[in-house]
């Protein structure tokens, strides 16, 4: 080295230097070192004596060094919650990690989980920190300026019809006040109080019929004004008492019907509450339809316990975050895994068998499997024999089960063991207590036995309710499964009769053989038959683990019970290797069975003593949440009535709701909802921690505090795994001006107390007012099979240690109908058996007394909601003439209730009456990946992984946000149509009702409703079949004021902040409501949702509607070009990095080119 | 040299006006601190934050003075954790407020204006 240190270093004689000194640099202080001096060779003994000043690192450690640490529960509505430690620096939330708590969690028993279970997080956790801080946190109660004008004019209604002036009610373009707290609840309390008053009794029912609510909704109020009030916790299981909460508040509301209408509490109404679990389409809708239950499940865990592993319609990969590995791991201990989906999706990547079929078609696909294994011979015969209704006999001439006392002279039905019947006016035994199945005694008539027919003995043999699975060969009978024969009755007239089993492998053998569920899916006969014959290969081996995919679509319940059909078949429902579970939003409230002794404590009677013991009586009624995004009406299609006396919602007045973003913001048919169903609307009131698309269009928003800064416990559960989780209070302050969700509710119905002179409402929240909200919890807790023994104090002081606490459940992993697969309880259906024939009319009148299979009733290229089949004497459905409406008549609307018959082949022959008009393709709407519905895809440090669009810059001012949706479109129908990758393309679906009825083109609600997003070459998406996914935030008129006004172009409101991530309309612009006669039944017999009783009919979030949030049939059309400045192509297809427009060196990469393999 | 009274001196020393002295940005906590309808004293003094149902306003504050020199509003902004910050280097006209919904600067009183 002799270069002089002034000329500098040339380049080359650097990289010299630099190859001689190696890594080993000089041991010279960096004060008085040259560079060059650096390149000198130097035998260095002890490094750390000799290295360089390293106290640099120390400006990095500091930054992530922490001052405290503490722990909350963060429990979106994704099935999993996460204990999660919280880093704080200088008083700020810095960051978060996993709390490596989950394999301390032990039981009463002192049985411990597993470390499998640590780390627990995920990457919407992870980002939390940008949340609590964000900009659209809702920072202190706000009022809309146009509701409070009116309720300071004293609510004015006109004297004909009630009806407030519409200027008053100008949401979604109105201004914002902030208000004091007392005054947020004084405004919530004064106006349920005058909307109740004003729609109770006589006066309210002609104000109703003035503004043209069907008379079927006035009549079910019975007069009271209360019921006009709706409430909704969004996924209660959510929030023991903070999100549960609003169902005790509409419980309390019979103190405020009593006060309006002088009635005491015999005759007194609660308010009306909402729906979750089904509302989200989270419910399979067909499990309480086979087993009787809400839903049969298991925890996820259990997979690893199977040999086939069938993952269908769920994406387990990516939308079970923590709990994905469960899924890996049981294939790396030998589970074959088998992903049936509409795409190549990320499960499928590692699944050893992909199967994809056409979207929708899952029931015919399901049933194709069926009939392999049933021509073969292949199902299991003492299950099918003993757990199902296959054996039982069906009279033809009426298709309901052929009854011993039919022909059997003198025959008596015997007394059940097996379930007990209530006479009128007795108690059900508290929850804990229930041992046995009951019903009311005015449900006998629905326990009547069955007959099988013995081919040993050639008799027919009665089988009751009691001869449940093994209990069944007592009567060693030889059961003939494929009986049909004439029986003599009693009143000397013969009648045919077959067997379940023989009425539904005739419609099998006709309609879904494998070749034509081929055609009808687009799945390879090949693959149909191999999974059949592998699925009765592994007997209690074989794991359905389904997600919410195809609950999504009109024939969801044809799905359920065609896969329990195929799982029943083959011994696979109730094993812990083999079962059906279905994953779909954080439902099983009723693993916190004492969930009632809160939620529906008597008003009339509350206990006031800490440690006492309420007493629980329902006041509040329940309906489902798809009247209303169906504009506020039943099903009514000809002249009939399809929604049953059960089901009928009451008019909707006012609503309030918390945790929830999914009844406005991201509802279903959204701008018909805004435009047509929300100006119908007195109040809306939404407590949220985040300023969502609901929020934009209520009339008052409580703040809530966020999950990290609880200051009232809570807790919640989950469907996929065994772990009570409490919400602990935690050492944060207040960011904004908010308060607890319970704290709320408890400030409203303080207030309300103050407005109407009742104390009990007061009274009713005293813990809660008294900051000892534990005590509701620990009344929850000991009322709760599940928990019963625990203290809230101690599961709360586990929780700070981020420690969740094991439940108590007969097995450990849960398994549902385990304890029936072991013959020890009958499912709690009618036989005690799995049911694949439902004899009630209205399954009958819609042809689906069999398990058969209907086309999507929109997402489909060919005629929609067609019954698959060929004549078969045990469909006699109900024909459109029947109902009073044409034949022809395909709109939306009879569509629903419209019952004809085509053959495979005729059904593929004919086309969806939108393709003559250039309607090309199903769209639908599947939950996006890392998304709880709409909680964390907005923020930012997520959202712009949010596919290929994201860009934190946003070079394009055209992007609504640093992310937009997008339209998912194989690139070949894409290059059909004229449209480039990138390209933004409008979506139309339906205009006879979408964006929403009556819509008008150039109107400023057209402009905000009609779809514009980018569109995105994808070739995992077959040809005819686009996507965009679910959970995106859209337009409001906030939002597209911004991006027109905005310098910077986001689709920002001006006014709130809301932040919308398309320029126009969303996802929701296609969807729209739909309503299932078969969900609407009065006569369907299941489980209730807590204990063991047994009803019939209507049941929030077991049997009601689902709707088909998935289904739409849409035009494609080029909107701008994609190029920076919708100039030319987008720029990563420009460069070649895109599917169909590879460069070179694009191409060499898919080859594999840039790698070598040695030897 | 312009002579000066200990009132002015003392004024001057510890409640310089923004012109005077126009520092740097001064926190002022959270939205919390500030309940609707009241104002409160933040800054160590120095300024008056008023809380009304369209957003906050800060007040330059000046204790003993009396009339003759009109208040001053000084900008507000919020930073990345929740917190607020008065910039009184940069003043607002009167019927300027701090957004609660939005951080962005809003109108005082629009909704009596456009009424009127």
């Amino acid at each position: 080295m002799n270069e002089d240190k002034n000329k500098g270093v040339s380049r080359r004689s650097f990289i010299k230097g630099m190859g001689i000194a190696g890594g080993s640099l000089a041991a010279a202080k960096w004060a008085d070192a040259t560079p060059l001096r650096y390149f000198k060779p130097t035998a260095i003994e002890n490094p750390l004596a000799a290295y360089p000043d390293r106290d640099w690192e120390k400006t990095y450690r500091n930054i992530f060094e922490h001052d405290s640490e503490f722990v909350f529960l963060c429990a979106p509505n994704d099935t999993h919650n996460c204990l999660l430690k919280a880093k704080v620096k200088n008083g700020v939330l810095q960051r978060i990690g996993p709390s490596y708590g989950y394999g301390k969690a032990v039981d009463l028993y002192g049985n411990q989980s597993s470390h499998r279970w640590d780390p627990r997080i995920c990457q919407k956790g992870l980002a939390l920190v940008r949340r609590f801080y964000g900009d659209r946190r809702v920072k202190a109660p706000m009022i809309r300026r146009g509701f409070k004008e009116w309720a300071d004019a004293g609510y004015p209604r006109d004297a004909g019809t009630g009806k407030p002036d519409a200027k008053y009610f100008q949401r979604g373009k109105d201004k914002w006040l902030r208000l004091p707290w007392d005054q947020a609840y004084e405004y919530a309390a004064k106006t349920m109080t005058n909307i109740a008053t004003a729609y109770s009794g006589k006066q309210g029912e002609e104000y109703l019929k003035a503004q043209n609510y069907d008379p079927a909704m006035i009549h079910s109020m019975e007069g009271a004004g209360v019921q006009t009030l709706k409430f909704r916790g969004g996924m209660a299981f959510l929030g023991a008492t903070r999100i549960f909460g609003l169902y005790r508040f509409a419980n309390m509301l019979a103190l405020l019907d009593s006060k309006i209408r002088g009635v005491g509490p015999d005759k007194a109404t609660g308010g009306r509450g909402w729906d979750s679990y089904s509302w989200h389409t989270d419910l399979p809708p067909g499990h309480p339809m086979v087993t009787g239950q809400q839903t049969n499940d298991f925890d996820l865990f259990t997979v690893e316990h199977s040999k086939l592993l069938i993952v269908w319609g769920m994406n387990w990969i990516t939308t079970k975050m923590p709990d994905s590995h469960w899924m890996t791991e049981a294939r790396l201990k030998g589970t074959k895994t088998v992903a049936v989906t509409v795409e190549y999706s990320a499960t499928a990547s590692k699944a050893n068998d992909v199967l994809i079929i056409r979207p929708g078609t899952d029931p015919a696909f399901a049933l194709g499997l069926c009939q392999v294994i049933m021509a073969g011979n292949l199902y299991d015969k003492d299950f099918v024999e003993n757990k199902t209704d296959f054996p039982f006999l069906v009279r033809l001439d009426t298709l309901q089960p052929l009854r011993p006392d039919e022909f059997i002279a003198g025959y008596k039905d015997p007394e059940l063991t097996s379930v007990k019947f209530m006479q009128k006016g007795e108690k059900p035994l508290p929850g804990m207590e229930q041992a046995a199945q009951f019903v009311p005694e005015s449900m006998r008539g629905d326990f009547k036995p069955f007959v099988v027919f013995d081919k040993k003995t050639k008799n027919y043999v009665p089988v009751t309710r009691d001869d449940y699975g093994d209990h069944a060969k007592a009567l060693k009978a030889s059961v003939e499964l494929k009986h049909r024969a004439r029986v003599k009755l009693i009143d000397g007239s013969e009648v045919e009769v077959r067997t379940v089993y023989s009425l539904t492998k005739e419609y099998l053998d006709a309609n879904m053989t494998p070749a034509l569920v081929s055609q009808i899916t687009g799945c390879p006969a090949t693959g149909i038959i191999k999974l059949a014959k592998e699925i009765a290969k592994n007997k209690e081996k074989t794991i359905f683990a389904c997600g919410m995919g195809p609950n999504q679509f009109f024939n969801a319940d044809l799905k359920d019970r065609a896969i329990f059909m195929v799982a029943a078949l083959t011994r696979n429902v109730g094993f812990p290797g083999g079962n059906v579970g279905s994953y779909a939003g954080n439902y099983r409230t009723a693993l916190i069975g004492g969930e009632p002794v809160y939620a529906a404590e008597d008003p009339f009677n509350l206990q006031l003593e800490a440690g006492g013991k309420p007493t629980v009586k329902k006041y509040s009624h329940y309906e489902s949440l798809h009247y209303f995004n169906y504009g506020d009406r039943p099903l009514k299609v000809g002249d009939k009535m399809f929604t049953g006396d059960g089901h009928m919602p009451a008019p909707t007045k006012a609503m309030w709701l918390n945790n929830s973003n999914s009844v406005i913001g991201n509802i279903k048919w959204h701008y018909d909802v805004v435009n047509n169903t929300l100006p119908k609307l007195e109040f809306i009131a939404y407590s949220d921690w985040w300023w969502t698309g609901s929020c934009e269009y209520s009339d008052l928003v409580f703040a809530c505090d966020s999950w990290a800064e609880f200051k009232h416990p809570d807790m919640c559960g989950s469907c996929s795994n065994p772990f009570l989780q409490v919400f602990p209070r935690t050492p944060m302050e207040r960011i904004f001006d908010t308060r607890a969700d319970v704290e709320i509710i408890a400030g409203v119905a303080n207030a309300m107390a103050k407005v109407t002179g009742d104390k009990r409402m007061s009274d009713m929240w005293k813990f809660v007012l008294e900051n000892n909200t534990s005590e509701y919890l620990q009344r929850i807790v000991s009322a709760s099979a599940t928990l019963k023994g625990n203290t809230i104090g101690d599961m709360e002081d586990k929780a700070k240690q981020g420690i969740p606490t094991l439940m108590n459940n007969r097995t450990y992993p849960r398994i549902s109908s385990y304890e029936q697969a072991k013959s020890e309880k009958p499912w709690h259906t009618k036989s005690g058996r799995l049911e694949f024939y439902r004899p009630e009319v209205e399954f009958i009148e819609g042809g689906e007394n069999m398990v058969i299979y209907r086309e999507p009733v929109d997402s489909t290229p060919h005629e929609p909601n067609v019954i698959v089949g060929k004549k078969h004497a045990a469909m006699r459905f109900k024909s459109p003439k029947d109902y009073g409406f044409d034949e022809k008549d395909v709109s939306s609307e009879t569509r629903q209730a419209r019952n004809v018959m085509m053959s495979a082949e005729e059904m593929l022959k004919s086309e969806h009456p939108l393709k003559l008009k250039n309607y090309t393709h199903i769209y639908h709407t599947p939950k996006y990946r890392h998304g709880a519905h709409s909680t964390p895809v907005d923020t930012d440090i997520n959202a712009i992984w949010f596919g290929p669009f994201g860009d934190v810059y946003r070079h394009d001012k055209r992007m609504p946000s640093v992310v937009e949706g997008y339209v998912d479109i194989n690139p070949l129908d894409a290059k059909a149509i004229g449209v480039e990758d990138g390209d933004y393309v409008w979506i139309d679906a339906d205009p006879e009702d979408r964006p929403f009825r009556g819509h008008k083109p150039g109107t400023e609600e057209y402009k905000v409703a009609r779809l514009m997003l980018r569109a995105r070459y994808y070739p995992g998406t077959p040809r005819g079949v686009t996507r965009t996914w679910h959970n995106m935030y859209g337009s409001t008129f906030g939002s597209v004021k911004g991006a027109e006004t905005r310098p910077d172009g986001l689709a920002k409101s001006p006014e709130t902040n809301y932040q919308s991530m398309y320029r126009y309309g969303s996802h929701q612009s296609a969807t729209r409501a739909w309503l299932r006669p078969t969900q609407m039944t009065e006569t369907l017999v299941h489980k209730t949702m807590f204990g063991q009783g047994i009803e019939k009919g209507f049941a929030a979030d077991i049997h009601c509607p689902t709707g088909a949030p998935r289904e739409s049939f849409v035009k494609i059309t080029k909107a701008e070009p994609g190029g920076l400045g919708g100039q030319g192509v987008w720029r990563p297809a420009a460069l070649g990095f895109r599917p169909t427009y590879e460069n070179q060196a694009m191409k060499e990469y898919l080859k594999g080119h840039y790698m070598k393999k040695k030897g | 040299m312009k002579p000066i009274d200990r009132r002015d001196f003392l004024f001057g020393a510890f409640h310089a006006s923004p012109q005077a002295a126009p520092a740097g940005p001064v926190d002022i906590g959270r939205i919390s601190h500030y309940p609707l309808g009241e104002e409160r004293l933040a800054g160590s003094g120095t300024v008056m934050v008023e809380s009304h149902p369209e957003g906050l306003r800060a007040r330059s504050y000046r204790p003993g003075l009396a009339g003759g020199i009109a208040d001053q509003y000084f900008a507000i902004r919020s930073d990345p954790s929740g917190g607020l910050i008065v910039d009184r280097s940069e003043t607002w006209p009167a019927d300027r407020v701090y957004s609660i919904l939005t951080g962005e600067p809003a109108r005082l009183n629009t909704h009596l204006e456009e009424k009127a």
